[in-house]
């Protein structure tokens, strides 16, 4: 019997594909390699402890793919992990580089772009909707005539409220990382001037 | 059609030098993988260009009509450059050009 582990709402707990990406070859390095990459695992995906493996994994948005997407993948050798809605995992072995597959500067700031602004997007939508809650609470809190009107408005709250927080919380993460990425390369880019 | 082709220029060029290189190696009808290694073999080995990145390109230059696919065989679509694309790439090779006259003072 293998050893098995269960991750909860893994694609929400990443603001930039990068640190997803990082995540499963992080997990794939201890022997942890995901059983089933499906559109429920976005909820709940389970592990199984197996050989270590230096993976590279790579979290790609595909919102409307072509016929040739998945050929075009399969062609330069990465193996088809699975797919959450628009979130497709791949992952290839390798030995020393690390395969890429975004190649070039523009095109992976590209891919990001995508998850940021589809993050946006979904946050703005639940601000909107917690303000407007909000807003329609205070007009009308004195001409609630109904506990059962107030449950409503409370929980709706609570609801909008909280996802609000989440996604923009998510955001900050994504801002975050960048910072980090952005020390990181300068103190790299004066550490060769040094040598 | 004029006006529509300002836009195409404005978006492409300047250009990326994976974006010209891959329109470059699809004045010869060729798939994703071909692209890439043809790229490898024209730059010697110095660009190896990536899955995501090769799909992202080839779904904006087809969305643009700088080239168009053509046949399908064994669910890999092959690609050729249009006629709007040739006039980017044109366009583009002139600028390059240009920059290689003015580099007379360095080397």
């Amino acid at each position: 019997m293998k050893e098995k582990m269960t991750k909860w709402f893994t694609p929400f707990r990443f603001a930039v594909p990068e640190a997803y990406e990082e995540w499963f070859e992080q997990l794939a390095a201890e022997g942890w390699h995901p059983i089933k990459v499906g559109h429920i695992n976005s909820m709940k995906m389970k592990f199984e402890k197996g050989e270590i493996t230096k993976y590279r994994y790579v979290v790609d948005m595909q919102v409307n793919p072509r016929k040739d997407y998945l050929q075009i993948y399969q062609d330069f050798g990465w193996e088809f992990v699975g797919r959450m809605s628009s979130l497709f995992v791949w992952r290839k072995k390798y030995e020393e580089t690390k395969p890429e597959s975004f190649s070039d500067k523009e095109s992976a700031a590209k891919r990001t772009k995508k998850f940021i602004t589809l993050l946006s997007v979904i946050s703005t939508v639940f601000c909107c909707g917690f303000i407007a809650l909000a807003v329609l609470f205070g007009v009308y809190f004195t001409r609630l005539n109904s506990e059962e009107q107030y449950i409503q408005f409370v929980i709706g709250l609570i609801f909008s409220g909280a996802m609000s927080f989440f996604m923009i919380s998510r955001l900050r993460q994504f801002v975050k990382y960048k910072e980090k990425h952005k020390k990181t390369e300068s103190k790299e880019k004066k550490l060769s001037k040094l040598r | 059609m004029a006006m529509n082709y300002e836009k195409i220029r404005k978006r492409f060029l300047p250009m990326t030098e994976t974006m010209f290189y891959i329109l470059l190696s699809i004045r010869q009808e060729r798939h994703g993988y071909g692209i890439m290694k043809h790229v490898k073999e024209l730059t010697g080995g110095r660009i190896e260009l990536g899955a995501g990145t090769v799909y992202q390109s080839l779904k904006k230059l087809e969305g643009d009509g700088l080239i168009m696919h053509t046949q399908e065989v064994e669910a890999r679509k092959n690609y050729i450059i249009t006629e709007i694309g040739e006039k980017i790439l044109i366009e583009e090779t002139a600028r390059i050009k240009e920059i290689y006259n003015n580099l007379g003072s360095i080397l």
